[in-house]
């Protein structure tokens, strides 16, 4: 019974197997091959296909750009919301729930991409790179407020008690002795928000109309326009976008997972 | 200890300075925007009142449609993914031997981009050369073979699978996370007492699976309502209109330079989101707490 429910798993996990591994194999081959888009092995492996789309695609200048991004709001984003969750977490007081429930708005609420590029329009922000990477720190701050919250409420509020006696200031306090302890659910914030900004596609699709500032998946998306007739360097150009994800993925799972599990416990 | 001292309001600002300038301002500047006549064309913006809902809803742009599929978009894969989600979690937790790869496999999907998704898929329902055409004739079933995402009739149900392809692994991890906190006690006990498999799914794992239940239903309702990328690398909407759903007619709007009116139909959607995530949150949360 139990080696039936064991190959049954293992039957429903080939439906989402096969399809990764139909952009893997068809990035190895020749264009004729790659235009049949099927499983079968590709006879020579055409690792020049990953070289072409790098220069073709411009995809080195795109990966800096997305790194940049990514990066950057994943950094802005944690600063702020732990800073913003610890002082809300400590101070139960209705003005501190009434700031949490105003965030948790953002945690619901879809944006509304053109006021939101009006605004960005008198920022001056409008294709830079620190307009977006605001942009994605107003959006994350809400679910990475929502995280810290929940972890912090779990540090002892005694060992903010002790640092003061022993004449902590409030931002030697928080960095020196609450941050730390705050690794683990800091992990989890920088990875879903690092992939969340890697993997994302709208807010650059509105905000850059310059190529130079292009992304991954803009750069990654263009090329497709360009080329949709070479599917092998498509599977290539989509293999070059996801590897840092995958890579991302499988080193953090552990974090990933409870992350994930700690929201849905808490509901 | 003073705790204004130690737990200074300074904190907040910047995380309140950001969300409030690019989050809150534009969510309630659109209330504005979307009463005036703003566009690509004119330097001027004149306030017109409720013209652009109005037109909305006398469907001079087709948006009655549009607002349907994003409510059948919305459900329908509500409903797969929370129903397949739970159905995996509930193999995985029989204690099988290889439950931590199979996790691991079936979360991959989530964590790739909607956009990626979107090419990959283009190309297995491609109707020529797509592999899902290619396993279906090989297997006999040549006369099954469909344009899938460019026949009327197969482009909703197309997408909808594609999103709940995504999505699924995300719901199983939630489902299991419920399903592991659950006292093996209760199962025993109710053996003993000679329940049926199905009495001690309905009278013990579903109501203390009922917090995970409501975190995925409004999770994915949010997200469903929300759609735009997977649909736009896709379909585009098409063929047609037949996948247009609110999110693509913001875009659609937007780009023919209609400001104002892509504005109204983002205000439609900012207030259906809202109104619908909080109600199914509280009709949820009120049932837990009776349970």
């Amino acid at each position: 019974m139990k080696l039936i429910k064991e190959a049954a798993g293992w039957l429903l996990a080939l439906l989402i197997v096969v399809p990764l591994l139909l952009i893997v194999i068809n990035s190895f081959k020749t264009q004729a091959q790659a235009d049949l888009m099927n499983l079968s092995w590709p006879g020579k492996f055409q690792l020049h296909n990953y070289a072409t789309v790098i220069e073709k695609g411009k995809l080195l200048r795109a990966f800096r750009n997305s790194m940049i991004i990514a990066a950057g709001s994943v950094l802005l984003t944690n600063l702020t919301s732990s800073l913003a969750a610890y002082v809300l977490s400590r101070r139960r007081t209705s003005l501190s729930r009434g700031v949490y429930y105003y965030f948790i708005i953002g945690l619901i609420a879809p944006i509304n991409m053109i006021p939101t590029i009006k605004v960005m329009q008198m920022l001056d922000v409008m294709n830079t790179f620190q307009g977006i990477i605001l942009l994605y720190a107003a959006l994350m701050i809400p679910f990475t407020i929502f995280l810290y919250y929940g972890f912090i409420s779990s540090v002892p509020k005694e060992l903010d008690e002790s640092a003061v006696l022993d004449g902590c200031g409030s931002l030697m306090l928080f960095f020196r002795i609450v941050f730390p302890l705050l690794l683990p659910v800091m992990i989890t914030s920088l990875l879903v928000n690092f992939m969340s900004a890697w993997n994302d596609f709208i807010l650059p699709l509105y905000v850059f109309n310059k190529t130079a500032f292009n992304p991954m998946t803009l750069a990654v998306y263009g090329f497709y326009g360009m080329y949709v007739s070479s599917w092998n360097l498509v599977c290539a150009a989509i293999i070059l976008t996801t590897l840092p994800i995958i890579v991302v993925y499988f080193i953090g799972q552990k974090y990933l997972v409870s992350g994930m599990m700690s929201g849905a416990v808490k509901g | 200890m003073n705790a204004k001292k130690v737990y200074p309001l300074a904190f907040l600002i910047p995380s309140v300075a950001i969300y409030t300038l690019l989050f809150f301002f534009p969510s309630l500047f659109s209330f504005y925007y979307s009463m005036t006549d703003w566009n690509g064309f004119n330097d001027r913006m004149n306030f017109i009142g409720l013209a652009n809902y109005r037109q909305l809803l006398e469907d001079t742009s087709g948006f009655m449609h549009d607002l349907k599929n994003t409510v059948v978009f919305g459900l329908a894969t509500t409903v797969l993914k929370n129903g397949i989600g739970l159905a995996l979690a509930l193999l995985l937790n029989e204690g099988l031997r290889s439950r931590n790869a199979l996790r691991t496999i079936f979360f991959v999907p989530y964590s790739l981009s909607p956009l990626i998704i979107g090419l990959i898929f283009s190309s297995i329902f491609d109707a020529n050369h797509g592999l899902l055409n290619g396993a279906l004739t090989a297997v006999g079933l040549e006369s099954w073979t469909q344009g899938w995402l460019i026949d009327t009739r197969f482009a909703m149900p197309s997408v909808i699978s594609v999103e709940t392809w995504k999505f699924v692994g995300f719901n199983m991890i939630i489902y299991l996370a419920g399903l592991q906190m659950i006292d093996k006690a209760y199962y025993e006990a109710a053996s003993i007492d000679g329940a049926s498999r199905w009495a001690k799914f309905s009278h013990i794992t579903l109501p203390l699976i009922m917090p995970a239940i409501t975190i995925n239903l409004v999770l994915n309702l949010i997200n469903g309502f929300k759609v735009f990328d997977l649909i736009f690398v896709l379909t585009r909407g098409g063929p047609g209109n037949v996948t247009e759903v609110m999110n693509t007619a913001v875009f659609r709007e937007f780009s023919a330079g209609r400001y104002g009116s892509a504005t109204a139909i983002g205000v439609v959607l900012f207030l259906l989101t809202t109104v619908i995530a909080l109600s199914a949150l509280r009709l949820l949360s009120s049932r837990t707490e009776v349970e």
